[in-house]
């Protein structure tokens, strides 16, 4: 605790440990347990109580002394966790209840999130706007915006408190790693689960479906059917042709099954299946 | 009575005037191993010696019309080349500032250059998303419009960084464009399928709403300060008169065009003295005059690989991409999916 306090403004470069971006900031985890922001502000995702944008590394003085050993971006908010004091925080944008705290508030200051209090994590994962903490023990919570159901509980409604995630069999989990809307992990027996959103097939289950539950990639696993059969994409870095003429990709009239949104308000609906270009409910205007 | 056959009489002779097109001039781009040259919007500039091109190679070309005309060289080299940053969607010349282009991109920048100088004088960051077309203003030359993915039409003004005003709507604004003669009347075509008419003094509700397309609204062009033509990917164009009507809800075009085909892509729009071009799916360019339904001529581009210029097998997937007439004159410059660039004379 004295290091940070004495040695803080002191001029001395400090070594970074730890980076992770977010869709328009990023976070440091700097020697000394000191955690940096900059980027956007916006939504309090900075972490230094007021919503401007940092061009330039600076600390967030409320998470000194707190011991944190990581930090995590989501697209609009951060999380970090500390080994030592079994706490993990968060802040930013706070749709959905992203954050953890049991409302959709934004946090312009990093805040501990009271029901992980005391658990020993592994790994937090966070994805555009839902969050993923792996416990010691191999154990899954999960929180955030579920519309597709990324959260893996059963169920499409957001969680704004931690929620517990059930792997069949109650595997235990190594890792999980958390794509915009959807979700994938590994467990200790080497299978592994996606959930959540699947429009673009991103859950490789070979359909184009959500999923709110965990479900065994029978491709990867070691429980699955298919390990043995990975379908292969048969172009070499010779063969001919990667192009797709220009009608299909550029000068596509948008319609409504494209990029419109025209049927539902600019707020996320229930049943959205358009868009993959982010909410736009934060636009600045002066 | 008199005046009806009279006018009937005017637009016959002016439909029957042309028959087809003859190529004045080929343009090859010469960066002839870029696998893409699609170019998306054409423009000429305010006293019609220049008109730019722009397109997913990120370039705006700017070229010397008459020159090529005269020149009848293999390849043309552009007068001026303005590279940005993204692929282009659509570019405007000021109708009164000689040199000032501005464009939009794909990743929602609207920026006015100096061509002079191949410089940016100005960055509009606003929009989230694409941005399909960008207009000037012809009768207040320091306004421009933009209409994006976004959903929003933003009006901007060269003095000013921030927007002026935003218009905000239900689905992607493929197209804006400025009455001629007023710097506040705006048309924009959705993916709604509908046509918005603002008035830009009362952006909280439209002027007119015109419905009848069956697809989203590609382009939209003002013949003239009462009546424009909008373009759809259900196949047709469709003439609206804006003066008779009085009321808020259009549903009835005065003419509807068909016989070209164009189902998925912008393939262009462009208007002059009564005469309407446009690209086609089939490779081909089409022009209507606004007194009869079907195409006064046709042009079709012969399918030539890009790389060799020798003669392809038919390939159904190119499109002409954009047409643009040189003023009120009949000399129409188009464009096609491979970046192949005629200069076409109506005859």
């Amino acid at each position: 605790m004295e290091v940070e306090e004495a040695t803080r403004n002191d001029g001395q470069r400090r070594k970074v440990l730890l980076i992770s971006a977010g869709a328009s900031h990023t976070v440091a985890l700097v020697a000394g347990n000191l955690v940096c922001s900059w980027g956007r502000g916006e939504d309090g995702q900075l972490g230094h109580g007021d919503a401007e944008d940092r061009p330039m590394p600076t600390f967030v003085s409320a998470l000194d002394g707190c011991e944190i050993t990581s930090v995590i971006c989501g697209a609009d908010h951060t999380t970090a966790y500390s080994d030592s004091r079994l706490v993990v925080y968060s802040w930013g944008w706070g749709d959905f209840g992203r954050l953890g705290h049991g409302n959709s508030s934004d946090l312009f200051i990093p805040h501990a999130i009271k029901t992980l209090q005391g658990l020993q994590i592994k790994q937090i994962a966070c994805g555009d706007s839902h969050c993923l903490a792996v416990t010691i023990n191999g154990e899954v919570q999960s929180w955030g915006r579920n519309q597709n159901g990324q959260l893996g509980v059963g169920d499409n409604i957001d969680h704004s408190f931690p929620q517990r995630v059930k792997l069949p069999a109650e595997e235990e989990v190594v890792q999980v790693s958390c794509g915009w809307r959807h979700t994938v992990a590994i467990t200790g027996k080497s299978n592994v689960f996606s959930w959540g959103r699947g429009t673009s097939g991103q859950l490789g289950h070979g359909d184009i479906l959500d999923r709110n539950m965990p479900v065994l990639i029978e491709a990867l696993s070691v429980d699955g059917s298919a390990c043995e059969q990975i379908q292969t994409s048969k172009t070499t870095v010779l063969s001919g042709s990667s192009w797709i003429s220009p009608s299909e990709r550029y000068a596509v009239v948008p319609d409504e099954t494209g990029t419109g949104q025209f049927s539902a308000a600019l707020e996320s609906s229930v049943g959205d299946a358009s868009v993959p270009d982010g909410d736009i409910k934060r636009v600045r205007t002066e | 009575m008199n005046d009806r056959l009279g006018s009937f009489f005017d637009s016959l002779c002016k439909y029957l005037r042309f028959s087809k097109f003859e190529v004045k001039a080929n343009l090859n781009q010469g960066d002839l191993l870029n696998t893409s040259n699609l170019v998306c919007s054409l423009s000429f500039d305010r006293d019609k010696e220049l008109f730019a091109t722009a397109g997913v190679n990120k370039r705006i070309k700017v070229f010397e019309c008459d020159t090529i005309l005269n020149d009848n060289m293999d390849i043309n080299y552009p007068v001026i080349e303005m590279i940005g940053k993204s692929k282009f969607s659509n570019v405007c010349w000021n109708s009164h500032i000689k040199n000032q282009i501005a464009s939009s991109d794909f990743e929602g920048v609207v920026r006015i250059w100096d061509a002079t100088r191949s410089q940016p004088i100005m960055d509009y960051k606003e929009h989230g998303k694409r941005v399909w077309s960008v207009d000037f203003s012809q009768s207040d030359p320091t306004k421009l419009a933009s209409g994006s993915d976004d959903c929003t039409v933003k009006l901007w003004s060269i003095n000013q960084g921030g927007s002026v005003s935003t218009i905000r709507t239900k689905a992607n604004v493929c197209c804006v464009q400025f009455q001629p003669d007023s710097g506040h009347l705006i048309a924009l075509g959705s993916a709604d399928y509908k046509i918005y008419c603002y008035d830009l003094r009362n952006i909280k509700t439209p002027w007119y709403i015109l419905a009848s397309h069956s697809k989203t609204v590609s382009y939209v062009k003002f013949l003239d300060s009462a009546s424009l033509v909008s373009a759809s990917t259900d196949n047709t164009l469709k003439l609206w008169d804006l003066a008779t009507n009085k009321g808020r809800i259009l549903k009835n075009p005065v003419r509807t065009f068909t016989g070209h085909t164009n189902v998925k892509n912008f393939v262009g729009l462009s208007v002059a003295d009564g005469y309407i071009a446009t690209g086609s799916e089939t490779n081909e360019v089409f022009v209507y005059h606004k007194s009869l339904p079907m195409p006064v001529a046709s042009y079709k581009f012969n399918c030539e690989d890009p790389m060799t210029g020798l003669e392809m097998e038919d390939d159904s997937a190119q499109f002409v991409s954009c047409v643009c007439w040189r003023g009120q004159t009949q000399t129409l410059v188009a464009t096609n999916s491979t970046g192949n660039i005629k200069i076409l004379e109506m005859v």
